[in-house]
């Protein structure tokens, strides 16, 4: 094995005047950075320190700081510390470099390009505080003329917990999101990964996943949900497959997956049933006779160059929700090179693809969901007026339940008891304050978004939807403008 | 029992009229194309189907027995739960995919990418016998459970190519000669001799049960036994990295 070149990522920095020995540090590093020895002696090991400031956080004294290396390589504006450090990596092990949570790159985001309408004047703001404000949402087909009503999803705010599986969470994370979720008026997602027993109770709350690894799927799975949602692809790794490392395939896990407990449990890239939008509508179909028409049937898909087309062929398969994944879209574990570099911003493709449908006349037969990188209230009415008709968070659920957003799920040690499955480190998020952030989180954001509708003078969450009068592109280019469907300031 | 002509009703009619019925074993004659029968039931009712049966029978079944005097298309057995399916004939691709229990046994060839990514857990344990050949990739992804092909009545080979391609779990059998090219490299081969049929005795017994033939021919040939060393066949293919 060649040298080891790579100098740490980060540097803890303990104020020795505050630290008092009592090694709670070195209890909670799950990744061994502290040390206590037995003559009291602390010392801690840099290169494992993944800024996850769990350590710090819980620290009694506030003795502990954590910053990135104060080594630097000579400034280049090519080859930046990080491009020379993948490098490195590579170099060391010959592996693909691997990596968590969604795209963190400098791309632009149309999200911070677009700015909200109030009203002045002209028609008159509405106090939500005062008078009533309609944040009902119902998914499904609303195309009824044909074979009468369709099963419809009912919100009571158009925001849902998108899919995580158990495995590459812990069932604390669907603990708390599956009460959240219910107190909420709103729908969580078991992700691929199947429902933990546990559970039951709350899978009629439930998104239920249809992945290709077919995890924990059986007719009880698919009767005890809400929906089914069938997973062709994700923001994260568009056109990949799911891979769940072994370190984290415990015994709970391989029960729930049917795969040999320490094992990686693989999901093809494609369904190897689905090559073909027919071979789609033959799977939505399957999965509704299944169900006996009774739930309304999702597709998930990456937001890639032809989402469009894709979106079409999945409307016309079938698909009673569309559920599009942006490239900012979160993940356990996904090759950074493909997080990176692949996909496309949601913000277009959810524009692109409202408009596609209506010009297509179809828009009324699928509901549209959006995910990837949702990050406040403003995000969310953004995404209303582009055309979304829900939007689905992960990773904003996630940091209200305490992820530090340090992007090393994949290795099982989450010090904060989410993306892992051990025993010892998933006892740490306590399910209970876990679906009270959660709770917290979206009570905030609904209210957030009830007062900008107010100020926009509209009442109910159906006026927005698609209302892209309400949204003026700051920064963008006529062709952006024009893709996005909306006029630029002062316009 | 009773008795069903499927070409007097419509694909979905058939459907509902089905699931609706509460007759424990029920025939249906001139089957032709007709999909998603007995898909996703939760019940042990027998089902006699007379032609070729259409996609995704069985699919995400848990308990109907069902027989098939005829082929199937794609599909067959698709993340099945439980139950037995048997057919007559031969039956196109991705049949038993996903599948989590129970047991589908094809007299004939089985199409591309049989049993892949089949899982067992305690005992839940799919099993798959085909008596023809299987084409390309067969136990794909394969994390449990078990797959037999005898090639009893084929003139192809006996597998495609790529047999256990990602496989991470479970057993194939492979009855005689079988073409090695292309065969997923982390693969333990090992010949059984007579004792080494022990674990698929039973099973083989029910194939000579449900189709004929007799367990001296089915046995005169020797058997080889594929499954994986390494529980983790990619985990040194990734590097986790702080950036």
């Amino acid at each position: 094995m060649a040298h080891n070149i790579m100098m740490p990522a980060f540097k803890v920095q303990r104020d020795e005047e505050r630290c008092i020995r009592c090694g709670v540090c070195v209890r909670q590093c799950a990744n061994n950075v502290h040390n206590l020895d037995e003559d009291g002696w602390m010392w801690v090991q840099d290169d494992k320190c993944v800024a996850c400031h769990r350590c710090a956080v819980l620290c009694p004294t506030r003795a502990l700081n954590i910053i990135e290396y104060p080594l630097d390589f000579r400034g280049n504006q090519h080859w930046t510390p990080a491009s020379i450090r993948e490098i490195y990596a590579q170099a060391q092990s010959g592996g693909v470099l691997l990596s968590g949570m969604g795209n963190p790159r400098t791309y632009k985001n149309y999200f911070d390009h677009l700015l909200i309408n109030a009203s002045q004047v002209t028609n008159p703001s509405i106090d939500p505080l005062r008078e009533p404000m309609e944040m009902t949402t119902y998914l499904g087909n609303k195309n009824h003329h044909s074979c009468g009503e369709k099963p419809q999803l009912k919100l009571d705010i158009p925001l849902m917990f998108s899919a995580m599986s158990f495995g590459s969470v812990s069932i604390n994370v669907h603990k708390s999101l599956a009460v959240a979720a219910k107190s909420l008026g709103t729908f969580w997602n078991t992700g691929e990964g199947g429902l933990h027993p546990d559970l039951l109770d709350f899978g009629r709350g439930a998104i239920v996943q249809v992945a290709s690894g077919r995890f924990g799927v059986h007719p009880d799975y698919l009767d005890n949900s809400a929906a089914v949602e069938i997973k062709i692809g994700q923001g994260a790794k568009p056109g990949i497959g799911g891979h769940l490392p072994g370190e984290k395939v415990s015994q709970d896990v391989s029960l729930a997956r049917m795969i040999p407990a320490w094992s990686d449990a693989i999901s093809p890239a494609p369904h190897h049933d689905i090559y073909s939008i027919e071979d789609l509508a033959q799977l939505i179909e399957t999965l509704k006779v299944a169900t006996r028409f009774e739930k309304p049937i999702a597709v998930k898909v990456a937001a890639v160059h032809n989402i469009t087309a894709i979106a079409s062929g999945v409307v016309r398969a079938g698909a009673d929700i569309l559920v599009i994944d942006g490239f900012r879209g979160g993940t356990g574990a996904a090759p950074m090179r493909i997080r990176d570099n692949v996909g496309i911003p949601v913000e277009m493709a959810l524009a692109q693809v409202d408009s596609r449908l209506r010009d297509e006349g179809i828009r009324s037969q699928t509901s549209l969901v959006i995910s990837g990188g949702i990050r406040n209230s403003a995000d969310v009415m953004k995404a209303i007026a582009l055309g979304a008709d829900a939007v689905y968070i992960a990773t904003a659920a996630l940091i209200a339940l305490g992820c530090h957003m340090c992007q090393m799920c994949f290795t099982g040690l989450c010090n904060w008891g989410i993306a892992t499955t051990r025993p010892d480190l998933t006892k740490r998020l306590n399910p209970h304050l876990g679906s009270e952030r959660a709770i917290n989180l979206l009570a905030a954001w609904k209210h957030e978004m009830m007062e900008m509708m107010g100020g926009m003078g509209i009442n109910a969450i159906e006026s927005l939807r698609g209302n892209r009068l309400m949204l003026r592109g700051i920064g963008l280019s006529k062709e952006e403008l024009g893709l996005l469907g909306v006029k630029g300031v002062g316009e | 029992m009773t008795i069903i002509n499927a070409a007097d009703y419509d694909n979905y009619e058939l459907l509902q009229m089905l699931e609706k019925m509460p007759q424990p074993e029920i025939q249906i004659s001139h089957v032709n194309g007709q999909r998603y029968i007995a898909c996703g039931w939760k019940n042990n009712k027998r089902l006699i189907l007379q032609g070729t049966v259409g996609n995704n029978l069985g699919a995400f079944a848990e308990g109907p027995q069902i027989v098939v005097f005829g082929n199937g298309q794609e599909g067959v057995a698709n993340t099945m739960n439980d139950g037995q399916i048997i057919v007559h004939g031969r039956v196109g691709d991705i049949a038993g995919y996903g599948m989590r229990g129970g047991k589908l046994f094809i007299k004939e060839n089985a199409g591309y990418r049989l049993g892949i990514h089949m899982k067992a857990y305690q005992e839940k344990k799919p099993v798959i016998v085909v008596g023809g050949s299987a084409g390309a990739f067969a136990g794909e992804y394969m994390a449990g459970g078990t797959i037999i092909i005898l090639g009893m009545n084929s003139n192809q080979a006996l597998i495609g190519s790529y047999c256990g391609t990602g496989m991470y779990g479970g057993a194939i059998y492979l009855r005689g000669e079988y073409p090695s090219r292309n065969l997923a490299p982390n693969l333990k081969k090992e010949v059984l001799g007579a004792d080494g049929l022990a674990e698929i005795k039973d099973y083989l017994a029910e194939y000579v049960s449900f189709f004929g033939d007799t367990m001296e021919n089915i046995t005169s040939a020797p058997f080889t036994r594929l499954s994986v060393e390494k529980k983790r066949p990619f985990a040194h293919l990734y590097t986790g990295f702080v950036s």
